[in-house]
């Protein structure tokens, strides 16, 4: 398990475990963050391979 | 950055959306909620100017009644922003923010051009739009709730981060300025929270994401500049 699926199994954990409902509210929240680095992370890494790979500078 | 919410709601005590707004509040600091008295004949005008030299963002809250806000924040705007105050030698509001929180019962579909309301919640509120320009303020996007009691669990629960950003996140319109926000907020809670050890761990994790989205960030400006060249 890498770390960011550890991260998003303890988000998931806490977003249903914590005491305080705004706290539930806070976790959930920073999983749709977390999931959404992910994402940016995955597409900017892949633009970057994407341009560099650029034939016509070759 | 302190925020001043100004809520107009004549039927405020009876309202669900209210009571959940001002709870997702609590443990938020820099924040002043003030509701607009609807019984009272006038409002003291040096005590509100005041109140809004002391804050930073400036939120209108209200049900929309008939595409507008209701009449007691009308009665609010024409007797305490007055012309001196806004636009004459003080200049009193210049750079603040004006932002609107506005909740309706009709749901969004409705809210588009060729829907059954026709017109943006955007053009609706205008006249906001309008005010904050001539007050030399900086408008921000409105914050919309549509259809509060229809919503799931965990859309409310989305629903009290999100407004939670827009009353207390200076940078709440970028993700870069959310991250920070996330990043602070669980600092916050690591101080009294027993699972101190896992929180720090996530917040290490997150900035470690942030940082290298940053890298990745700079890193395409500077091939996406050599392509210019």
């Amino acid at each position: 398990m890498d770390t960011n699926e550890w991260v998003e199994a303890q988000l998931k954990e806490l977003s249903k475990m914590s005491k305080q409902y705004e706290d539930r509210a806070f976790y959930l929240a920073l999983l749709d963050l977390v999931e959404e680095q992910q994402k940016r992370l995955i597409q900017s890494q892949g633009e970057v391979d994407g341009r560099t790979w650029n034939p016509s500078k070759w | 950055m302190k925020t001043l919410i100004i809520v107009a709601h004549p039927k405020l005590i009876e309202s669900g959306t209210q009571k959940f707004l001002k709870t997702s509040l609590t443990k938020m600091e820099d924040v002043t909620w003030h509701v607009l008295d609807v019984t009272q004949p006038h409002f003291d005008v040096a005590a509100e100017q005041a109140l809004l030299q002391k804050h930073d963002r400036i939120i209108f809250q209200f049900p929309l009644y008939w595409y507008s806000a209701p009449a007691v924040l009308k009665q609010w705007e024409d007797e305490v922003l007055n012309r001196n105050f806004v636009y004459g030698t003080q200049r009193a509001l210049a750079k603040k923010e004006l932002g609107i929180v506005v909740s309706t019962g009709d749901p969004q579909r409705g809210f588009v051009a060729g829907g059954d309301e026709q017109f943006t919640l955007s053009e609706l509120l205008r006249p906001y739009q309008a005010l904050a320009n001539k007050a030399g303020m900086t408008y921000l996007p409105p914050f919309s709730i549509f259809q509060f009691a229809y919503l799931t669990e965990t859309a409310k629960q989305r629903l009290v981060i999100d407004y939670q950003q827009y009353i207390t996140n200076a940078e709440f319109q970028n993700f870069h300025g959310r991250e920070l926000w996330f990043e602070d907020q669980l600092k916050q809670k690591l101080a009294d929270s027993p699972d101190s050890q896992k929180l720090t761990q996530i917040l290490t994790a997150i900035q470690d994401n942030r940082e290298d989205l940053e890298e990745l960030g700079w890193t395409l400006s500077m091939i996406k500049d050599d392509e210019d060249e």
